[in-house]
């Protein structure tokens, strides 16, 4: 397809501006040295953003396109919904690290999160998209019947974010597919039906093979084995004190935990698990019968 | 190859080529008769005949829209990232899909078969679908879900004939029973070149798809 000379212009300014936030950050560069980047006139750049915030709400709403497009393709495939979600998940991820501007657009989308009604809407596509695939995923019988789909989608998305932001801060994005995919062994068992977790727990395993490294050894497990944080509550709060940066928020979820229904009791304390295993570098929490 | 300068051309070259693979979708080769295919379109036989002088080049161009289609969700599959033998058995599919619910793939698969025969193009066109499933195959080898020995050429050419001999040993009419037996022939194909060790996983990855087509060629079980 051919794109007018306006979108040309429209893209040159992205590309450049997406160049000038990576080098020297969102909020210590100005539109005037983008202009001077590009060699356009102020009037031309104007023309197509009369602010910042205009140009970082393109910027977030391409890289949003791009993300959206790459999940709901794998979504389309022949493969069963939770399998696309898991396989989705994971590609978006590394995309999100690889693509110069969907990263930008990941970095913009956080500084704006309280304040733009283009966050709110971008994350607004993406739970509901989430949510759909999990009603497909609750009819083929991989989702759990007794949980709500579409709060196990936005579950799915809140979770994810959270380990994406995480890794970019903590190792600069580096480590992001192997956060997700520890995020993942414990969403799974929270959200999979009984008969679908050992062959789901299988594909996910597989996912350090798609991406050309060889196959980790199968996890084995006791067949009593019962995810440490189904028992939810005090071993939650154990958790909570060992782990002492975190004890303020745990005790928040704990508190909600306890008094909200059981899916936010799952929801809360993965979160531990998460946070813990993250925090402590722990990575034998929850994959400790690995052999 | 369309020219760019018919415009006019090209708005009837698209809708022949559609009402000619509905006709080749459903009758063998010699029975399509070319004023059928008009009279479905507002075109006329001279009209026709400028874009197609025979029934033989009409028929090509079914095949190569159908290549073009097949090479397009082909390459959605790989843009899936799967693992080799996962796109494989993806790949399987798709076609099947497609060809159970598209006149199109369906006529370009019946056309390389009945003319393919007879000129270059079936072994020109069944060459390149090798050529390009035998680098997923060495992929396959890689990630060690197919076993070291077969040589993978062999293995895809296994896996296409299987296909093409299971459009006359089954039924496109019947869909379901046309899926039901290509997972059987991924069933038995399988444990012949898979690693022993990732069987059972496989054959459970083959099973799910097959329920996910089933639920796609039979409406009152799509939830969309």
């Amino acid at each position: 397809m051919r794109q007018s000379r306006s979108e040309v212009t429209r893209g040159k300014i992205i590309d450049a501006a997406v160049e000038m936030f990576n080098d020297g950050g969102y909020s210590s560069t100005g539109l005037g040295d983008i202009v001077e980047r590009t060699g356009m006139t102020k009037g031309a750049l104007y023309h197509h953003f009369n602010s910042k915030e205009a140009l970082a709400v393109a910027i977030i709403d391409q890289a949003s396109g791009i993300l959206l497009t790459t999940f709901q393709g794998i979504s389309r495939s022949s493969a069963p919904a939770l399998e696309s979600m898991i396989h989705g998940v994971l590609v978006v991820a590394e995309l999100a690290n690889t693509d110069k501007l969907a990263r930008m657009g990941a970095v913009l989308l956080r500084i704006f999160a309280e304040s733009s009604e283009s966050s709110a809407r971008n994350y607004g596509v993406r739970i509901s998209e989430m949510g759909r695939q999990a009603q497909r995923a609750q009819l083929e019988e991989d989702l759990r019947g007794d949980i709500d789909a579409q709060a196990a989608g936005e579950f799915i998305v809140t979770a994810m974010l959270g380990t994406e932001l995480i890794s970019s801060a903590v190792s600069g994005g580096e480590d992001v597919l192997e956060r997700v995919t520890r995020t993942w062994e414990f969403v799974l068992p929270a959200i999979a039906s009984q008969q679908s977790l050992p062959y789901l727990r299988e594909f996910l395993a597989r996912e350090s093979l798609r991406r050309g490294q060889s196959m980790p050894p199968p996890m084995r497990r006791p067949a009593n084995y019962r995810p440490w944080f189904q028992s939810c509550s005090v071993r939650s709060w154990n958790v909570a004190r060992a782990n002492g940066s975190s004890s303020r928020i745990s005790a928040d979820l704990l508190i909600r935990a306890r008094t909200s229904e059981p899916s936010a009791c799952i929801n809360s304390t993965s979160w531990f698990a998460y946070l813990r295993t993250t925090e402590t570098g722990d990575s034998s929490v929850g994959t400790s019968q690995k052999s | 190859m369309t020219h760019p300068t018919d415009r006019r051309a090209d708005s009837a070259r698209g809708p022949l080529v559609r009402a000619a693979a509905h006709h080749f979708a459903h009758k063998p080769y010699a029975l399509v008769n070319l004023d059928d295919v008009v009279a479905e379109v507002n075109v006329s036989r001279g009209a026709m005949y400028f874009h197609f002088p025979s029934k033989h080049a009409l028929a090509r161009a079914v095949i190569d829209e159908a290549e073009r289609i097949g090479r397009e969700a082909a390459a959605g599959v790989l843009a899936n990232k799967l693992s080799g033998l996962e796109t494989l058995i993806d790949l399987s599919y798709l076609v099947a899909l497609l060809d159970l619910r598209e006149d199109l793939a369906r006529a370009g698969l019946h056309l390389l078969e009945s003319i393919g025969r007879v000129d270059e193009l079936g072994a020109r066109s069944l060459r390149e679908v090798v050529n390009a499933l035998a680098q997923i195959a060495r992929q396959a080898i890689d990630e060690g879900d197919i076993a070291e020995g077969p040589d993978p050429e062999d293995v895809v050419r296994l896996l296409v004939s299987t296909y093409i001999g299971l459009r006359h040993t089954s039924d496109l009419g019947i869909p379901r029973q046309f899926l039901l037996d290509l997972e059987k022939a991924w069933s038995l194909l399988l444990p012949g070149f898979a690693n022993p060790e990732r069987m059972r996983y496989l054959s459970q990855f083959v099973h799910r798809r097959t329920v996910v087509a089933l639920g796609k060629v039979s409406p009152q079980r799509d939830p969309a």
